[in-house]
């Protein structure tokens, strides 16, 4: 009884903690990797995954990842399985119970391994990912237990042969772990060596996966028959992502060792001794965790914008102290969609941190298709949406982007392809059959984004674009709109900022003055009337636009105050010039033109 | 006694399995009423021409209210196939036994559907089945349909008298370790007259070369030389000599804004033709004027003549994209032939076959019938990617009256058809068009009789006929062949990743 407690108590423990911190840690980044990921029931999608040796795992995998949609109980079901792992392995490796916290060490790796994904997770191109490493180690303990309750030898050598023949192309990498931890437990565990065995496992690990991945998956490339059944495609580059992963299939192959080894020690000693294992690794997880800053907040973005979220976006992107420019992208969008833009986007910083990719476009790959669609570019979106669903694979997120894009472009044939792979879905269902509403023209010109589009997205026909910048393409676009309402009035007095276009701003600002008396000139319209003037170096219109602004409010004020500051600013500025404006002028438009514009349109 | 037992056990299995086989027939319903309706099917099947050598024409009924569905298709004889459900699938045996049975003759299929509890029938269609038979195998190049990016792709053939495709070459097999090293562009198949001996494709960017296959054996080549503005591009195999035309291209896109049916022009800054002599291993120019653009060769079929698209556009030379992609909609495309004499080497000078400017298009892609009496074109508005403009259809001139005329009946209006063949009778038309859904390029086979006379075009045949609702890939580049290739994807991939042999340049004026 007590020994059954000593096995309880580690797993529950295991199953409580791991799920109270992926409960606070990693809900967005489940929701996220489940957008990137697909599950339809449909023979494509089948044949896709089933196109390399151990498709089986993935397929499996990306069934349970589905489920992450809720990211809850995508969380419970993960640890289920992690706990169930454990306890496998225990029973696998006829682990004692004083060392039952041994058994742990597996599922605590792989909670590591999920933990330390980067920025690949939007450039991912296996399905899968957040399920397969555990549902491979399942499948390899329960082969590990049922091979070391063999007893006849020649049954155990055929179920070697049969079950890396049978079971490589199903499990790929996982069939030859267990292939070796089968071997490992033999050498160590037996009293006779079985050197017959030994050849046989050696055998089948070099020559199964070249026979098989030639003769079963003939448009497989043969470099990666030894560790088919991972992501290995995925995180090519970031070598540290996969050490966890490793050490996990390191400690399933020698775990007889192990055991063999701490059995000697006293039973107290070895409980000592496997607990602190365990708890180090424990800690070891947050510790390990990849939690750059603007990553954490743009997974927490793009799962609030998969769930329709939007004031938590402008909460997110706003909070982030040095964002990379997609979330000052999102930032932007969501305080234009506010009315907010121009009194408050240039209250927080336009300096942007770079995204530690290799991926020379790392932005535009992540959020272009996003921010187009936002500001109802939907040829543009759609690019972007399959851009990244081709370089990666198909999935819930860049669907559901593509769908919605043709959806407004009034495609209905290839919004009804999109759709009904998304109608096919477990989670996507209801979401695809709203989209498919829009389908009906009379429904589609009476929606409030169609009616955006149609006072945007305003060109010539014919009209083309050739850069690669989603950002400078937008400003461009925005400084060329024929402004006849406030929202198109904004979004070019914004880009004309941005872009410092004096004779634009000037132009679209008198223009708006003309049109509406009563308007009341937002304040970093006001900021950017009072430099333009100023630069000028025309005293008469300096004092017209004081006038204009309101010669006392706090705008004109704060302007006329530090007027040397600006002069030298314009004309020679030193470093202690740009230090002490962004001290005394931090979240101005002045601050922004005459310290942080370079840092704009190089959204890559 | 145990004998007895075991008698009546395997009586019973083969009484029962024979129930449930009969039992899974679906028979006909005696008691429909006529519906009145015409029925609408996926892919559109109706009163389509077929040869009679190919796959079954399985197809989805496209009706929501009914619970049930037998297609019955049924010859003048009687004898009928029969499929049950929403998805009419037929067996592959018996669809074969009824069209080689009704060579040059017409089956009708009927569509019966229950709705509630009742039978109706829908208005009969036919399938119109021709005398002559098509090339058993075409190919293609299986792909996303993308802009820039690209993943995993394929050239990949496929039996057209069954539903069995194989891969020919696949980028994903190519690669080396790091996964960086794959997903090269793999195009531009070509045979040298349906053959499948002497064929050549190309391999972009890693291990980037021309794979020429003669007589089952792969070669890499380098098609770039000082003297020529890069690699070869769009191909084709003179059909009895050791020479290959090409075209070379330095190719842009540019972006359009805001039109649902044209996101994308594709543009070449520069475009000469060469043709490539590989005896010798040696680039011959045809055709590099600065102003002109000349692209999509093509041979005539008996090989004296070399047709190809030409197109006229006075450059500054500052910014060549810059100034084609303002002028976009203004670069139309003449069809142009040239007399080609093997033995000398020599050309004779360019003939306009098509003046398509001048009737304000633009025409690509010349294909001449095999018989030499007819020329295939696609005609768009401008432009010579016609895959990205839906205003794209084919055209056919009969080069004996000189006179042109839409294939209106094959050519679906404005669905982006292009890139077509002829099979090597001259019957069919293998094209590929965006008619399903605007975006995704799907295969089909067209009837051109005797007579010169199009007929409906048919998709080509997939056991699951919702293959290409369901499929996130195009299909392009069909090309007939009368043989499978036989060469093995590991032979190929050898050749590709050896080096490549450059070509050497020919000076016309050398000679």
């Amino acid at each position: 009884m007590k020994q059954r407690l000593h096995r309880i108590i580690s797993l529950a423990a295991f199953a409580v903690i791991a799920f109270a911190y992926l409960a606070v840690k990693a809900q967005d980044l489940f929701y996220v990797v489940q957008a990137q990921d697909l599950f339809v029931y449909d023979h494509v999608h089948f044949d896709l995954i089933r196109e390399q040796p151990g498709w089986l795992v993935p397929y499996v995998g990306s069934f349970l990842t589905q489920f992450a949609y809720y990211p809850l109980l995508g969380i419970l079901l993960f640890v289920a399985l992690l706990t169930l792992l454990a306890w496998l392995v225990g029973w696998a490796f006829r682990i004692p119970s004083h060392l039952s916290p041994l058994a742990l060490v597996p599922s605590v790796l792989v909670v590591m391994f999920v933990m330390g994904w980067d920025y690949g997770i939007f450039s991912s191109r296996h399905y899968g990912n957040l399920f397969s490493p555990t549902v491979g180690l399942l499948m390899t303990s329960l082969l590990v237990g049922l091979f070391l309750r063999l007893n006849n030898r020649i049954a155990r050598y055929l179920c070697t042969l049969l079950v890396a023949v049978v079971l490589y192309p199903l499990l790929g990498i996982y069939v030859l772990l267990a292939l070796v931890a089968i071997l490992m437990a033999d050498l160590i565990m037996m009293h006779h060596r079985d050197w017959i065995l030994a050849a046989i496992v050696l055998i089948a690990m070099v020559f199964v996966p070249i026979i098989e991945s030639k003769m079963f998956f003939p448009n497989f490339n043969g470099h990666y028959a030894w560790v088919a059944g991972l992501p290995f495609s995925d995180f090519f580059r970031t070598f540290k992502i996969w050490i966890p992963l490793y050490a996990a299939f390191a400690v399933v192959a020698l775990m007889a060792l192990m055991v063999t080894m701490m059995e000697k020690l006293s039973n107290k000693v070895g409980l000592i001794i496997s607990g602190v294992i365990a708890v180090v690794l424990m800690v070891f997880v947050p510790v390990s965790a990849y939690s750059e800053s603007n990553f954490r907040t743009l997974v927490a973005v793009e799962h609030a914008y998969g769930i329709g979220n939007d004031d938590r976006v402008l909460e997110l992107c706003t909070a982030q102290e040095k964002p990379i420019r997609s979330l000052i992208l999102y930032r932007n969008i969501e305080l234009w969609k506010r009315g907010q833009l121009l009194d408050k986007m240039f209250q927080f910083t336009w300096s942007s941190d770079t995204i530690p990719s290799e991926n020379e476009r790392m932005n535009t790959f992540i959020a272009g298709a996003r921010v187009y669609q936002q500001y109802t570019f939907w040829n543009f979106s759609y690019r972007w949406a399959v851009e990244r669903m081709v370089r990666n694979k198909p999935s819930y997120a860049d669907l559901q982007l593509m769908a919605q894009d043709v959806v407004y472009n009034h495609e209905p044939e290839l919004a009804d392809k999109y759709l009904s792979k998304l109608e096919s879905t477990l989670f996507y269902k209801d979401w695809a059959n709203n989209q498919r509403r829009l389908l009906d023209v009379s429904v589609l010109h009476k929606d409030s984004v169609w009616q955006l589009h149609n006072q945007i997205c305003v060109v010539p026909k014919g009209a083309i674009d050739n850069t690669e910048y989603c950002e400078y393409m937008l400003m461009k676009h925005f400084t060329n709109l024929y402004v006849n309402t406030e929202k198109r009035a904004e979004l070019s007095l914004a880009a004309a900022m941005v872009l410092g276009n004096e004779d634009v701003f000037w132009q679209l600002c008198l223009a708006l003055c003309k049109a509406h008396s009563d308007w009341t000139l937002p304040r970093h319209v006001q900021e950017a009337a009072l430099l333009f003037a100023f630069k000028r170096q025309n005293q008469g219109l300096f004092e017209q636009i004081q006038l204009m602004v309101g010669k006392d409010g706090a705008v004109c004020q704060q302007f006329l105050s530090h007027q040397d500051l600006f002069a030298r600013l314009l004309s020679q500025p030193t470093q202690m010039d740009i230090n002490t404006l962004a001290s005394i002028c931090q979240g101005t438009y002045w601050n922004y033109y005459l310290n942080e514009s370079h840092s704009v349109i190089v959204f890559d | 006694m145990n004998y007895g037992f075991k008698n009546i056990i395997l009586s019973t299995l083969c009484v029962m399995m024979s129930l449930m086989v009969v039992s899974c027939t679906p028979s006909v319903p005696e008691n429909a009423v006529d519906g009145g309706r015409d029925v609408a099917i996926f892919p559109d099947y109706i009163d389509v021409y077929i040869p009679y050598n190919i796959a079954p024409l399985n197809f989805h009924i496209l009706d929501s209210l009914a619970t049930d569905f037998v297609s019955v298709v049924e010859d003048k004889s009687g004898n009928r196939l029969i499929a049950g459900g929403v998805d009419a699938q037929f067996d592959e045996e018996d669809w074969h036994a009824m069209l080689g049975a009704n060579k040059g003759s017409d089956l009708t299929v009927t569509v019966y559907a229950r709705i509630l509890d009742r039978w109706e029938r829908y208005k009969p269609f036919l399938f119109h089945v021709a005398e002559e038979p098509i090339d058993d195998y075409i190919s293609y190049r299986y792909i996303e349909a993308s802009y820039k990016n690209y993943n995993e792709l394929s050239i990949c053939q496929r039996n057209l008298t069954n539903f069995d495709e194989s891969v020919i070459i696949s980028n994903k097999y190519l690669g080396g370790i790091d996964p960086s090293s794959e997903y090269q562009c793999v195009n531009c198949h070509n045979y040298q007259n349906y053959h499948t001996d002497n064929f050549q494709f190309h391999v972009r960017y890693y291990l980037g070369g021309t794979i020429i296959v003669r007589g089952g054996k792969a070669e890499k080549y380098s098609l770039k030389t000082d003297s020529t503005i890069g690699a070869g591009v769009y191909t084709a195999f003179h059909p009895t000599e050791p020479i290959i035309a090409y075209s070379l291209s330095h190719t842009v896109q540019t972006f359009l804004i805001n039109e649902p049916d044209h996101k994308i022009e594709v543009l070449d800054t520069l475009s000469d033709l060469v043709i490539y002599h590989i005896d010798t291993n040696e680039i011959q120019i045809v055709q590099n004027s600065f102003n002109s653009f000349e692209t999509y060769p093509s041979w005539s079929s008996d090989g004296k003549y070399l047709y190809y698209s030409s197109c006229y556009f006075e450059l500054e030379g500052k910014n060549t994209h810059y100034e084609l992609a303002n002028h976009y909609d203004n670069i139309q495309y003449d069809i142009i032939r040239q007399s080609y004499d093997a033995k000398t080497r020599q050309f004779g000078e360019p003939d306009t076959v098509f003046k398509a400017r001048e009737i304000g298009k633009s025409a690509t892609h010349a294909r001449e019938s095999p018989d030499g009496h007819y020329l295939l074109v696609s005609v768009g508005d401008f432009g010579n990617f016609q895959l990205h403009h839906f205003e794209s259809d084919l055209y056919v001139k009969d080069l004996e009256t000189d006179s042109l005329r839409p294939l209106s009946k094959m050519s679906a209006m404005n669905r982006a058809e292009s890139y077509h063949v002829w099979s090597s009778n001259g019957r069919w038309i293998l094209f590929s068009t965006r008619r399903e859904d605007g975006t995704y390029t799907r295969l089909y086979i067209g009837y051109f009789d005797k007579e010169g006379n199009d007929h409906k075009a048919f998709a080509l045949p997939q056991r699951d006929p919702l293959h290409n609702k369901k499929l996130l890939k195009a299909f392009n580049l069909g090309e007939f062949m009368v043989e499978p290739v036989k060469i093995s994807q590991q032979e190929l991939a050898d050749a590709i990743r050896k080096e490549a042999v450059p070509a050497k340049f020919y000076s016309n004026q050398r000679k």
